[in-house]
């Protein structure tokens, strides 16, 4: 039985992986391409909003991607994964909404919205690993 | 068994109301009287103290919510957590976007402060759409 679910959690984290790996790379690609596009070409301002906005296609597939992952795994793991992405959801909900306060209230300078999925991504990473040491 | 399950869950479910209701209003009273205090010719750090001290009920939020999802079963666990991914999603994607557009085709800056309602805004009308799907 455990060797069953052991093995099954295993298929779906390689494949989580390459998959992510896959569209992340279109996503980062997508990015990057439509960037250098609006750099090089200094299209219309309706063509540069279209191109900032292109990458958005490979990132909902990124999103599909996890959630067929989290469907996939046991409930163990997709514990541990809801609540990292629920701590990291709160860190940045609130983190910005301090930070917005600051910017407001007492000067500080304007951060752009782009830094708001970095931080996300690290805060969750950070917090998938010390939830997974802490069931450990 | 149909019946048990709203046994189980009421008690939880109340519990989370109730923590959520008295830290929601602390939240707002703290916000209140912060932007209230700026308007008082205060010292810089003390109006960089009071920007940061809602993070406390925040954490108050978040534990209350936490304690809601270890308390209900798997199936409703599973829309939550499904929610809060596609709100996570929505909103990490949704601003990673709005950034590139501010940067390159001169969209308006919006402040920092919107996240949060795009967040919790996303977050409902996901989980509508996910508890629908699954009935």
């Amino acid at each position: 039985m455990t060797t069953d679910t052991e093995r099954a959690r295993e298929r779906a984290t390689v494949r989580l992986f390459s998959e992510m790996l896959g569209v992340g790379l279109v996503y980062v690609a997508a990015v990057f391409g439509s960037s250098m596009a609006i750099k090089f070409f200094d299209p219309p301002q309706w063509v540069s909003a279209l191109l900032a906005v292109a990458p958005i296609a490979p990132a909902v597939l990124m999103l599909s991607v996890q959630l067929r992952y989290m469907r996939a795994t046991d409930e163990f793991e997709r514990r541990v994964s809801s609540e990292a992405v629920v701590i990291a959801a709160a860190v940045i909900a609130f983190g910005t909404l301090a930070y917005g306060q600051l910017e407001d209230l007492a000067g500080f300078p304007d951060i752009s919205f782009m830094f708001v999925f970095p931080v996300f991504c690290i805060v969750w990473s950070v917090a998938s690993v010390v939830l997974h040491l802490r069931y450990k | 068994m149909i019946e048990h399950v709203p046994d189980k869950l009421k008690p939880v479910a109340q519990r989370y109301a109730r923590e959520i209701i008295i830290a929601s209003l602390l939240y707002a009273a703290v916000v209140f009287a912060g932007a209230y205090a700026t308007g008082m010719d205060l010292p810089h750090w003390v109006i960089v103290i009071a920007a940061i001290v809602p993070i406390l009920p925040a954490l108050m939020m978040l534990r209350a919510y936490i304690t809601f999802v270890n308390g209900i079963d798997e199936f409703q666990r599973r829309i939550q957590s499904e929610a809060v991914m596609i709100a996570a999603g929505v909103t990490g994607f949704g601003t990673f976007t709005y950034g590139f557009l501010e940067e390159w085709a001169g969209f308006p800056h919006l402040p920092l402060i919107w996240v949060l309602p795009i967040l919790i805004g996303s977050w409902g009308v996901a989980l509508c759409i996910v508890q629908l799907r699954y009935k």
